[in-house]
């Protein structure tokens, strides 16, 4: 028969590649965790976890962090869109609170909460220093604040998108038949946003019950799923306890995630109304506009009051209880026993950040425009980088490459987490920083190559070059906004994470977040702001070589979809 | 210079699975054999296989069985980039990011010319579409004329063995469609490129081809000249596809060296231009264009209904009633105030010379 078909080598080795990427760096861990959760051994695990009053509580609480979280978080966001999108303010106004929003994307995620510590702790700068009251901010509504702060962001940037792209035509159609403005937006246009929101919900309840510094930071007695599975592993080494654990927090996780991306998909439909016909009637009635404002500012300005925090607190000795200036804090973090740290975790962020960002275009690529049997198998593979919490990757990784793969007495994969591991754990640690970041640069790429008429490559290749060729010199340029936000996002993925590899540093590879959740817990805040300080100078510093080298604008991309 | 190519088709089948499961042929056993030099256009209502007969001609699909030998070899399985033609879209698909004058080096760069060359080569076809000047400018900044021209040039730039058209025109206003495509007749017969050209629609490809081959739910109708299709249609679907016609049943009376003689609701005509499988004694349907149609008030012919008179300028069109059948007559005669009204009695014949008698 005539089924023979000549396969571009390259794109047969970038497609052997990412599956054998995809096969032993995310299915193979998450497969050794299932095993080792579902051996004989574990059955009393599983009855003590989830028939156990205590450990009931544990899952409980778990589930409330993610619906406040995503309660809180999806409200803020939505307040943040609404204003920008919707609200008559001055430009530089909302460029302020445009920016504010943004400086939780690139910081280590329970920044936030060593900042509230400072301020609203037992000895608080302002719970105590102002008002004498000694402060709570341990537990659920701490962690609540913490992470709607954190995680806001996200929710607030699809929102603003989606409600960008409705089609004013909907709102004036409405009006026009006489509908009220409040009766226009409760009709009309909630209706329509109300799959993104549902989305935005649904990923932050994921986000909060997989994190797992800001429980640890500020959990307190609150004691969730990812902090006890962190206690089983670096408190009683018990991986039999932390796989059964990691099980009972994959399924909510993945079964909300899957959710999420259904709701995801159709809050998608809603932004393809054709080209707005008009332009957004900004609300001006000052009874909804002042509160909203004063709102939104207020929360603004708590931020950055956070953030001032932070800055103050790396340059003082101890910031509320000695606040004489120094650099101590710095000079520890650049060139003192921090700065290894520091060293290796820019290094391995930044290996993973190239390998990330081509890999999330390769697997686009491949997605969208190659046949192949298994395609949708490699995407979700992908994605599961991102939809099971990162703690579970963590005791993955220990499960699956503590010891050497041996197949037939031949070393197939060597040691490649804990002690005398192969390159000092170096290898782990930049797989599991790829694996968290590459599914960002994947959807990123499939939405970025959707919109490439693939007549484009089609006529590359009919002049001549093969489908390696077209694709870096086609491709790879017309989706390089997707590429630059895949490497942006990657990098500042990779330097704040710590759920997953926290449990990957070894002795001869210190990470920066780690470091900064050591320094907290031991009291030493300073080293623990010019931590966090120097990580976000370095994040905002290769952001911007990025935008430099790759560009942001190129203006290829108004015109991507050859005309029609 | 350019080295025309002799491309054939063999039984080519190009079947495809439909989400229910159903196995679709989207081409059957098409079969053509297209001249060095020759302009060839697949015509065919939307879905009839004409766009994927050339894709897989291009290389962008595979065939499931079959043969497409050019110049001796079969490359029925061949990657595109190695089949030495060159496609123009639709859409243009000419590359945002480049300049006009990047996009038409594009393929020299490919096959690794020396800059110099690329220059000589790009600025010589840049003047054969006439844009020279713009090699700077972006595809964003042209009109989309100007942008088809870009796409042509890249597309001859290459010296391909074939070149292929997927409905380049279908994009731009009537005006533009049809300066450009005499300027694309112009420069494939200076040129001598041997091309095949898809569209739907007939009158492009009666102005633009040597060859029409004209095709319905992935079958091959007819392939012959612009003016035997339109003449000497070899059946019913192709006779409705090309122009407009009426199609009449009649009996054949008998066939001889001046034509055929047939009856037509009683009246005997003489001398009509007849299909060679027409045998006398049985029925048959004639094809009669509406402009070999004659239309009046009184006289000679059947008696008929005007349905509809719409007034053209250059002549009246009629819609006339005639039994079950609607026939459609154009009228070229117009004599101010002197045409038919819609509801009125008229007569109706023909002209059997310019009748065509297919079998039944």
């Amino acid at each position: 028969m005539l089924k023979r078909r000549a396969i571009d080598p390259t794109l047969a080795f970038g497609l052997i590649f990412a599956i054998l990427f995809v096969a032993i760096a995310i299915v193979y861990p998450l497969v050794r965790v299932l095993g080792t959760a579902f051996e004989p051994a574990a059955g009393p695990y599983f009855e003590r976890f989830l028939l156990r009053p205590t450990f009931q509580t544990i899952i409980g609480r778990t589930v409330v962090l993610g619906l406040t979280v995503g309660l809180a978080g999806t409200l803020l966001g939505f307040l943040w869109a609404f204003v920008q999108a919707r609200v008559a303010a001055p430009a530089w106004l909302k460029r302020v609170l445009h920016l504010i929003a943004l400086v939780p994307s690139v910081s280590p995620p329970f920044a936030v909460a060593i900042s509230m510590i400072v301020l609203f702790g037992r000895r608080g700068m302002i719970s105590y220093g102002l008002f004498g009251i000694e402060g709570n901010v341990y537990g659920l509504p701490g962690m609540t604040v913490v992470m709607a702060l954190s995680f806001f962001p996200v929710v607030y940037l699809t929102m603003v998108g989606l409600m960008r792209a409705l089609d004013p035509a909907m709102e004036e159609a409405s009006a026009n038949l006489g509908g009220s403005k409040v009766r226009t937006f409760l009709r009309v246009t909630m209706p329509m946003l109300l799959p993104g929101l549902a989305s935005s919900f649904l990923l932050l309840f994921v986000e909060a019950i997989a994190d797992l510094g800001n429980p640890l930071t500020i959990g307190g007695d609150y004691v969730v799923l990812s902090a006890r599975l962190f206690i089983a592993i670096s408190g009683e080494y018990d991986l039999l306890a932390a796989a059964v654990l990691a099980v009972i927090l994959i399924v909510p996780a993945l079964g909300v995630y899957l959710v999420q991306k259904y709701f995801a998909d159709r809050a998608s439909v809603v932004s393809v109304t054709g080209k707005p016909a008009g332009s957004v009637a900004l609300v001006t009635d000052w009874r909804v506009r002042w509160p909203l404002l004063a709102l939104n500012v207020f929360i603004a300005a708590f931020i950055a009051l956070v953030y001032v925090t932070m800055i103050a607190g790396a340059f003082t000795r101890l910031l509320g209880i000695d606040n004489s200036f120094t650099l101590n804090n710095f000079s520890y973090v650049l060139s003192g026993l921090g700065s290894e740290a520091m060293l290796d975790t820019t290094r391995l962020s930044a290996y993973s950040t190239v390998i990330a960002g081509f890999l999330g275009m390769l697997i686009a690529f491949l997605v969208v425009r190659m046949k192949f049997f298994g395609k949708g198998l490699l995407d979700f593979g992908t994605m599961l980088g991102i939809a099971v919490p990162g703690t579970i990757f963590g005791i993955g990784y220990l499960l699956a490459f503590n010891d050497p793969t041996r197949v037939a007495g031949f070393t197939l994969i060597p040691k490649l987490t804990g002690g005398q591991a192969l390159l000092a754990g170096e290898l782990a640690i930049i797989m599991v920083f790829i694996v968290r970041s590459t599914p960002a640069g994947l959807r990123a790429g499939v939405a970025a190559l959707q919109q490439i008429d693939p007549s484009l490559e089609e006529a590359s290749v009919s002049l001549g070059a093969n489908r390696a060729v077209t694709f870096g010199r086609i491709t790879l340029p017309l989706i390089r906004p997707a590429f630059l936000s895949g490497l942006v996002y990657a990098f500042a993925r990779s330097m704040t994470t710590i759920s997953a590899v926290i449990f990957l540093t070894t002795p001869e590879t210190k990470i920066m977040t780690q470091q900064i959740y050591a320094e907290t817990d031991a009291g030493r805040f300073g080293n623990a702001f010019a931590y966090i300080v120097i990580l976000i100078g370095i994040v905002l510093l290769v952001i911007a070589l990025l935008q430099t080298f790759i560009g942001l604008a190129t203006g290829a991309e108004r015109r991507v979809k050859s005309e029609n | 210079m350019t080295k025309a190519g002799t491309l054939i088709l063999e039984n080519v089948t190009k079947e495809f699975k439909t989400p229910e499961g159903r196995m679709v042929k989207a081409v059957d056993a098409a079969s053509l054999t297209i001249q060095p030099g020759e302009f060839l256009t697949l015509l065919g209502p939307s879905g009839c296989g004409k766009t994927t007969t050339l894709r897989m001609i291009a290389g962008f699909e595979f065939p499931s069985s079959g043969r497409i030998v050019l110049d001796g070899r079969d490359i029925a399985m061949v990657p595109p980039d190695k089949r030495e033609m060159a496609m123009v879209f639709q859409s243009y698909a000419l590359f945002p990011h480049l300049t006009v004058y990047e996009n038409v080096a594009y393929g020299l760069r490919i096959r690794r010319q020396s800059n110099e060359a690329i220059r000589q080569k790009v600025l010589s076809t840049l003047s054969m579409v006439g844009l020279e000047g713009k090699e700077r400018r972006r595809p964003s900044e042209l009109s989309g004329g100007q942008q088809q021209r870009v796409a042509l040039g890249r597309a001859m730039a290459i010296e391909p063995r074939v070149l292929l058209f997927d409905e380049p025109l279908s994009n731009l206003d009537a005006k533009l469609r049809v300066s450009l495509r005499s300027e694309i007749r112009r420069l494939q017969k200076q040129l001598g490129i041997t091309s095949v050209y898809v569209t739907h629609d007939q009158a492009e490809a009666m102005a633009l081809s040597d060859r029409i081959v004209v095709m319905n739910a992935g079958r091959i109708e007819q392939a012959d000249t612009p003016d035997a299709i339109y003449a000497r249609p070899a059946n019913r679907f192709v006779a409705d596809f090309i122009g407009r016609a009426n199609v009449l049943p009649v009996e054949v009376l008998g066939v001889g060296a001046g034509g055929a003689d047939v009856r037509l609701a009683g009246e005997t005509h003489t001398g009509l231009p007849c299909d060679p499988a027409v045998k006398a004694g049985g029925s048959a349907h004639i094809v009669v264009r509406p402009q070999a149609m004659q239309v009046g008030k009184g006289g000679a012919g059947l008696p008929a209904r005007v349905r509809s008179a719409t007034y053209l300028g250059n002549m009246v069109e009629y819609e006339l009633s005639w039994g079950e059948h609607t026939l459609i007559v154009e009228d070229y005669s117009v004599i101010p105030g002197g045409a038919l009204r819609e509801g009125e009695e008229a007569r109706w014949t023909f002209a059997p010379s310019r009748a065509y008698v297919l079998p039944a």
